[in-house]
């Protein structure tokens, strides 16, 4: 199958001067909203409007997710469920030693906090929600939720897992709500090394496995291995929460600065479930 | 609306129904531009051309939906309309080889021209978006011919 391509008549394709004026006018139009688009955030409602108009044709994505699990379920033998339905009873009698082990540690915690006459802080609550659509193109790292506005969702709540910080909600619909990932390029956020409490700010990149600590002065002690989570400074994202382990630390003779690699906890490329905290409280 | 434009509205819808396929994380940066070959086939190789307010909204879209610049697919998107109408006045294209050289010279400006705009406009990366190009000149002989089909369907 091949394209082939003879010209007919050749005095039909004229691209007269009322097109090419036209052209130019389009030509500038679109430079104008690049510029806008740069230096202001007046078009970032357009592009929230523009992504609703599109979300029907995900619907093809959907479709292939779905077959694509239904197929690999219906490929798995009796005796792999039942090995995995063994496994998660374990794993959940496990969960529930840990929670009674927790909630004797916030017992003792309140009783200190009592001591000390501390602020108390709220414990987050928020929504399970549930993925529906993925966009995982080159630029931009987001992701669908199938609940919105009516759930509660509102822009600027954090969103979790059960591994790690996973983004924010930037816009939300009745029934729909986008989620801006931490790792896209776009995106960055306020982290502290738990080692040494450390202020920084991971910044995405153009990898769904990668954060990055960049601009970082050559006396600041970061290592591989080092645990990063959320410093709650902006106050979006809570205190505390892990975000990623530091993977390598770049030192560039020509640069001033070093780099750090980070690697998210969450598995940010198939989300399917997560939790989107409720803007209230200061802390965990 | 002509059966002509008919058609046209139709390969759009479903070449931006194929931009949503899902691909493994290691192959997003290989996406095909699938819009691109729509814009190729319809101002190059069509009759009735695409009108430049549709080839601009649909480049407005693109950035919607990769998350780069606004506007930036416009830009290259027109600049490949302009090309391909004022080049195919002047070359006759004997063969699918030719066909496709000179696809693959409008979709290398193409990223050229998008290349420009990110890095004046934005500060994404921009190396790995070259990937684009070879999986889109593949794309190109199944969606060109399905298209020219249709186009020989509409001049009976």
């Amino acid at each position: 199958m091949s394209v082939m391509y003879y010209p007919r008549n050749k005095n039909q394709y004229q691209f007269g001067w009322m097109k090419r004026l036209q052209l130019v006018f389009w030509l500038i139009l679109a430079l104008s909203v690049m510029f806008v688009d740069k230096h202001t955030q007046t078009l970032k409602p357009v592009r929230g409007i523009l992504l609703q108009i599109l979300t029907p044709f995900g619907w093809g994505q959907n479709t292939v997710n779905d077959l694509t699990q239904s197929i690999l379920l219906r490929s798995r033998s009796t005796q792999s469920l039942l090995d995995e339905n063994a496994w998660l009873k374990e794993e959940a009698v496990e969960t529930e030693a840990s929670l009674q082990e927790m909630d004797a540690l916030e017992e003792e915690n309140a009783k200190l906090r009592a001591l000390l006459k501390a602020k108390k802080r709220v414990k987050q609550e928020g929504h399970l929600a549930f993925v529906k659509q993925n966009t995982l193109v080159s630029f931009s790292h987001q992701i669908l939720l199938k609940e919105g506005s009516a759930e509660g969702i509102m822009p600027g709540q954090a969103v979790i897992d059960d591994l790690g910080v996973v983004g924010l909600v930037v816009s939300a619909t009745k029934n729909e709500s986008t989620v801006l990932l931490i790792t896209d390029p776009n995106h960055g956020l306020p982290v502290k090394n738990a080692r040494t409490n450390v202020r920084m700010i991971a910044r995405g990149t153009d990898r769904f496995d990668r954060l990055l600590l960049s601009h970082l002065a050559e006396t600041i002690d970061v290592q591989p291995g080092d645990t990063i989570l959320s410093s709650g400074v902006g106050g979006h994202f809570p205190e505390g929460y892990p975000v990623g382990s530091v993977i390598s630390v770049k030192h560039n003779i020509a640069d001033p600065f070093i780099t750090a690699v980070v690697e998210p906890f969450s598995h940010l490329a198939d989300l399917t479930m997560v939790f989107v905290l409720e803007d209230e409280g200061d802390g965990i | 609306m002509s059966r002509v434009r008919f058609y046209q509205v139709v390969s759009i819808l479903i070449s931006l129904f194929l931009l949503h396929l899902p691909l493994p994380t290691f192959l997003l940066w290989f996406r095909p531009d699938w819009v691109l070959l729509n814009i190729i086939f319809w101002t190059t190789f069509s009759e009735k051309p695409l009108p430049l307010w549709v080839i601009w909204a649909l480049g407005i879209a693109l950035d919607a939906f990769y998350g780069t610049a606004l506007a930036a697919h416009a830009v290259g998107y027109l600049c490949v309309s302009f090309f391909g109408f004022f080049l195919k006045t002047r070359l006759t294209l004997y063969s699918p080889m030719h066909a496709l050289t000179f696809v693959t010279i409008l979709v290398t400006l193409n990223q050229m021209i998008l290349s420009i705009c990110l890095a004046t406009f934005s500060e994404q990366p921009i190396i790995f978006y070259w990937g684009t190009i070879p999986t889109t000149l593949i794309a190109w002989p199944i969606w060109g011919a399905q298209l020219q089909k249709l186009d020989l369907r509409l001049k009976k």
